[in-house]
């Protein structure tokens, strides 16, 4: 499948067409990848291609990479995201001996990465936001989901769910985010990371 | 203080004419706690985005992984496992017994080996009736992926790379050798009639002596036979006759093996 072809899918509204490119994506690049870079022992494999998934989706959405970004394909940016995540992620003198030991992953790719405001956060952090957004009622998560993920207006939810109009949706959607807001606030570590994201301002 | 989150939504969605991301960025600048909320906002979005995100990622893998489970699973409840085995392995036993005692000479030595084959092979149905349109590579990439992921780590390997070598690599990083994934890249080649680089993945796991010893003892010997190196299939079989991790129903039947081979 063409590159330009996943990132189609992988935009696509459809969960079918979604589920299409994340599977065509796990099982083209993903040990290709692996083989590339010689991943260190404390680096959750899933976990890291799950994030640089993730990574590209927010890019095809976003930035409306058309499957050629910079000169770059999508098996570059991935290998770019998941070098950028294990650097991310080792201690120093750790991403130095890694560094040493790759042979593909170079400061080149690293600098493909990074579109995100979770892309800052450590792995235990995003696990620990998943964590947070799970503990919301299932309503609630299917909500969020219509109107974040899946980018619907509330009249397209209106028209999708049982919700009677749009004022209901909406001041639900605000009530749902509310709580995961407070949730994310109260926890110390989460608040020091947003804190920490100021000075990007 | 209660913000315009209306207007942060439009502000993190890129919707602000230029004049109002201008009069956002400034006031972003002077309050610190309206600075606070927007990245508060911002990452609770992202949050549901990513969140929402994995669920699929997540999904897609479960389905990947069910559809190369194998018939006879291999990791999970083993001793339970292992007694359906012996119990077919066993049942079995009589075909050849009747055909001995009947017929009068040893079996057909090849049915013999195929019929263990077919209980040790763990891609009775996907890997079994693969598509013949697609490529080697792609077959085998679909291989690594629902398996660990340090199941993924084997080829990284040059095949070259000696046994010991690779569980000593594998013991400095503090890593077991992923037994089901050795086993299945074993299996897959030797299905594939490469026996070379089969029994790269037989000698790791006879190597490292855990689980599925006899079992890739078998598939190297079956291989010598398919190759016609009789003599050296004959030396493998004896290996599994004095391995204790060598079933006695398995055991019974290797003896029939040597017994039709030496007839």
């Amino acid at each position: 499948m063409e590159d330009r072809k996943i990132i189609e899918l992988l935009k696509s509204v459809h969960t079918n067409g979604v589920n299409t490119a994340i599977r065509y994506i796990i099982q083209q690049y993903q040990s290709r990848i692996i083989t590339k870079l010689r991943i260190p022992s404390d680096v959750q494999i899933e976990q890291m291609f799950g994030y640089a998934l993730g990574e590209l989706w927010k890019k095809a959405n976003k930035e409306g990479f058309a499957g050629k970004m910079e000169d770059v394909f999508i098996e570059h940016y991935l290998l770019g995201v998941c070098a950028y995540y294990i650097k991310f992620n080792l201690k120093e003198k750790d991403y130095k001996r890694f560094k040493k030991e790759i042979s593909t992953a170079s400061d080149e790719m690293i600098k493909y990465s990074g579109t995100t405001i979770l892309s800052f956060a450590s792995d235990e952090s995003r696990m620990q936001l998943c964590k947070l957004f799970g503990k919301l009622g299932k309503g609630c998560q299917e909500l969020l989901e219509r109107r974040f993920y899946e980018g619907m207006t509330y009249k397209e939810i209106v028209e999708n769910t049982e919700y009677t109009n749009e004022e209901t949706a909406r001041a639900r959607a605000s009530q749902c985010l509310k709580k995961l807001k407070e949730w994310i606030d109260d926890d110390p570590d989460l608040g020091n990371f947003i804190r920490g994201l100021l000075n990007n301002y | 203080m209660k913000y315009d989150t209306d207007q942060i939504e439009k502000y993190i969605a890129g919707k602000l004419s230029g004049a109002e991301v201008k009069a956002f960025e400034q006031r972003l600048k002077e309050d610190k706690d309206f600075a606070y909320e927007v990245r508060l906002h911002q990452t609770a979005i992202e949050t549901v985005q990513y969140a929402s995100f994995m669920k699929r990622v997540e999904k897609v893998r479960e389905d990947i992984a069910e559809e190369e489970t194998p018939v006879i699973p291999i990791q999970s409840n083993r001793r339970k496992n292992m007694r359906w085995i012996l119990a077919i392995a066993a049942s079995l036993l009589i075909i050849p017994l009747l055909y001995f005692l009947i017929i009068g000479k040893g079996g057909d030595t090849n049915q013999l080996m195929a019929d263990i084959e077919k209980e040790l092979s763990p891609f009775k149905t996907t890997m079994g009736e693969s598509n013949p349109d697609e490529t080697l590579e792609i077959i085998a990439k679909k291989l690594y992926i629902p398996v660990k992921p340090i199941d993924s780590l084997l080829i990284a390997f040059p095949t070259n790379t000696k046994p010991n070598a690779i569980l000593e690599q594998l013991a400095q990083e503090k890593r077991n050798l992923d037994i089901v994934a050795a086993y299945k890249q074993g299996v897959y080649h030797f299905e594939r009639k490469k026996y070379e680089k089969a029994h790269y993945y037989f000698d790791l796991l006879i190597a490292n002596g855990k689980r599925k010893r006899p079992e890739a003892t078998f598939y190297k010997a079956y291989s010598y036979f398919k190759e016609n190196k009789i003599e050296e299939a004959k030396q493998q079989f004896q290996k599994i006759l004095t391995d204790d991790q060598a079933t006695t129903g398995l055991k019974k039947r290797v003896r029939e093996i040597l017994a039709s081979m030496n007839s």
